[in-house]
């Protein structure tokens, strides 16, 4: 298979214990239906999500969060991938229930795009489409 | 957390799933006691809702279905036919929780009371008659979007009880032919956009609920889709409800809508297809080889998937989303939990640990091994472990050691 027909990786995880999956599994779905390949991690602390995302090769980690927690997990996340040395080959993502006031402090924290309730699947895919770092 | 609460007095939700619903029950029945009262006396629901916790939300390290089905029943009948807590609801088949997913009404319906026939089952089985426990079941339903059906699916929900009680179960007891409901508005209808328009939508759909008769209600917050409820969103949902039971008299009649030729023909149209869905659903077995089968699981797949499609395709209107769209709103007060809230649990648990006698808490957990190991009622052995102070995770610990730990079938 040439380079350029490689199939986007996208890592989908749920950082923490907070049962809201919903969004995650849509996305996934929806990603998938894309033409995306898609590692569902569930659960998973930041630990497990860079170690799965350096296993897998992703090009993507999509992380869903409804329990207000966002800030913590991503900054988490974020200094891990940094430590790894692989931050700047992922294309970050956060979804799920985030007040739009903290849209840009997420994204200065280094996430490429946030996605509150209502976000358009197609946005998703054309924005990981349009950005992912190859 | 309960201090300053009169609890003899008061009735409590305790929003907790079979998994949890014996220790954490447990221990607010201890409170009581400790305090002088009669448990005999207290009042509260407890959700103790399989599905809740299975396909409602993605449980985390839970143990298979056939034992929280056991453990909910456990749960029922120690307090209800056992007559520890007779006047506690042991369990409230929360069809809500799995129709803000996305299944329509008459899947809400179908599931709850699939689940509702297997708790039933699984009573009768150790022994006891429908008519000891039944008329403690509560449910919890949703009030959606679509105004008439949703009335139609309450004044369905009571025909089909009825006929399941007297024609299947052959209870006698005239009250284990009533449905006990909660009704709460629906959060997946509200949006972040535009957050105000949530209060027409909530008022609207309490309208629905009150319309159908439910016996009591939950309103959403307008900042649902945003944050936890903020104080201020929390009271304009209470005066809505306070609005309709004390300003609009529409409470003053009993089925008001009853007669009318389209919510009659909806009634009936709803009632036939929820006995085929419940029937559908049967025929996969009980409700916990539906969901260890993965089958309960594609339900909930396929209808996630469906309504991205119905409200990316405009099918489903959602004002602000799909029609006249605008930008989040960032104005909105944003209620944010305390970040040290965590630290202050980590402190008051090492504290607990220190203040037991944990010799003799080991003894008592033992005995819960062996209870658990046998498959008897776990309630009164966790009634002992958590006066002495055993915390949930020690209880829940027990359970993933005996019973094992299960990995839900997602379907994606």
């Amino acid at each position: 298979m040439s380079e350029s027909k490689k199939k986007i990786r996208v890592l989908m995880s749920k950082p923490g214990i907070d049962g809201h999956w919903r969004g995650g599994i849509v996305v996934s779905r929806a990603l998938r239906d894309a033409g995306m390949e898609l590692i569902f991690g569930g659960f998973q602390n930041a630990q497990q999500i860079v170690e799965t995302a350096i296993q897998e090769d992703v090009d993507v980690i999509g992380l869903s969060i409804h329990s207000g927690a966002h800030f913590a997990y991503t900054k988490q996340v974020i200094d891990l991938l940094k430590k790894k040395g692989i931050f700047d080959n992922i294309l970050l993502l956060v979804g799920g229930v985030i007040p739009a006031k903290d849209f840009d402090k997420l994204k200065e924290m280094g996430v490429a795009n946030v996605y509150g309730p209502g976000a358009l699947t197609s946005e998703i895919i054309n924005f990981i489409r349009e950005n992912v770092k190859k | 957390m309960t201090e300053d609460i009169p609890i003899d007095k008061v009735s409590v939700a305790l929003v907790v799933e079979p998994f949890t619903s014996a220790p954490v029950c447990a221990m607010y029945f201890n409170v009581a006691k400790a305090r002088g009262i009669d448990i005999k006396q207290l009042m509260g629901t407890t959700q103790n809702d399989i599905l809740t916790m299975t396909v409602g939300y993605i449980p985390y390290k839970n143990c298979p279905p056939n034992h929280l089905l056991r453990l909910a029943c456990d749960f029922i009948e120690w307090t209800v036919p056992m007559k520890n807590v007779p006047k506690w609801h042991p369990i409230n088949f929360t069809g809500y929780n799995y129709r803000e997913g996305g299944i329509d009404a008459i899947q809400e319906l179908g599931f709850v009371f699939a689940s509702a026939c297997s708790h039933i089952d699984n009573l009768i089985e150790r022994g006891w008659k429908i008519d000891d426990f039944v008329n403690r079941l509560a449910f919890h339903l949703s009030a959606h979007k679509d105004f008439f059906e949703e009335i139609a699916k309450y004044r369905a929900a009571r025909r089909i009880w009825a006929k399941l009680m007297k024609d299947r179960y052959e209870a006698k007891n005239p009250r284990s032919l009533e449905f006990r409901f909660h009704v709460q508005t629906a959060g997946s209808s509200l949006t972040a956009q535009m957050p105000m328009v949530n209060i027409v939508r909530t008022a609207i759909q309490a309208l629905e609920a009150n319309l159908g008769g439910c016996q009591s209600l939950h309103t959403n917050s307008y900042d649902e889709a945003i944050c936890l409820p903020s104080e201020q969103a929390a009271l304009v949902a209470l005066r809505t409800q306070q609005v309709i039971a004390y300003e609009t008299r529409i409470t003053n009649t009993i089925d008001p809508l009853a007669g009318s030729y389209f919510v009659e023909w909806l009634t009936d149209e709803v009632e036939e297809r929820v006995w085929k869905y419940l029937d559908k659903i049967e025929k996969v077995g009980s409700i916990d080889k539906a969901l260890s089968s993965g089958w309960l699981y594609k339900e909930m797949r396929d209808a996630f998937h469906k309504r991205r499609k119905r409200i990316e395709s405009g099918e489903e209107t959602m004002l602000g989303v799909n029609m006249y769209p605008i930008l989040y709103d960032t104005v909105t007060d944003v209620f944010r939990t305390n970040k040290e809230a965590i630290k202050i649990e980590v402190e008051r648990i090492k504290k607990l640990k220190e203040r037991r006698d944990n010799a003799k808490l080991e003894k008592i957990l033992d005995k819960l091994r062996k209870v658990c190991e046998k498959e008897e009622n776990v309630m009164p052995v966790v009634m002992e472990a958590t006066k002495e102070g055993a915390t949930l995770q020690e209880i829940c610990d027990i359970y993933r050691e005996i019973w094992g730990i299960w990995e839900p079938p997602l379907a994606i």
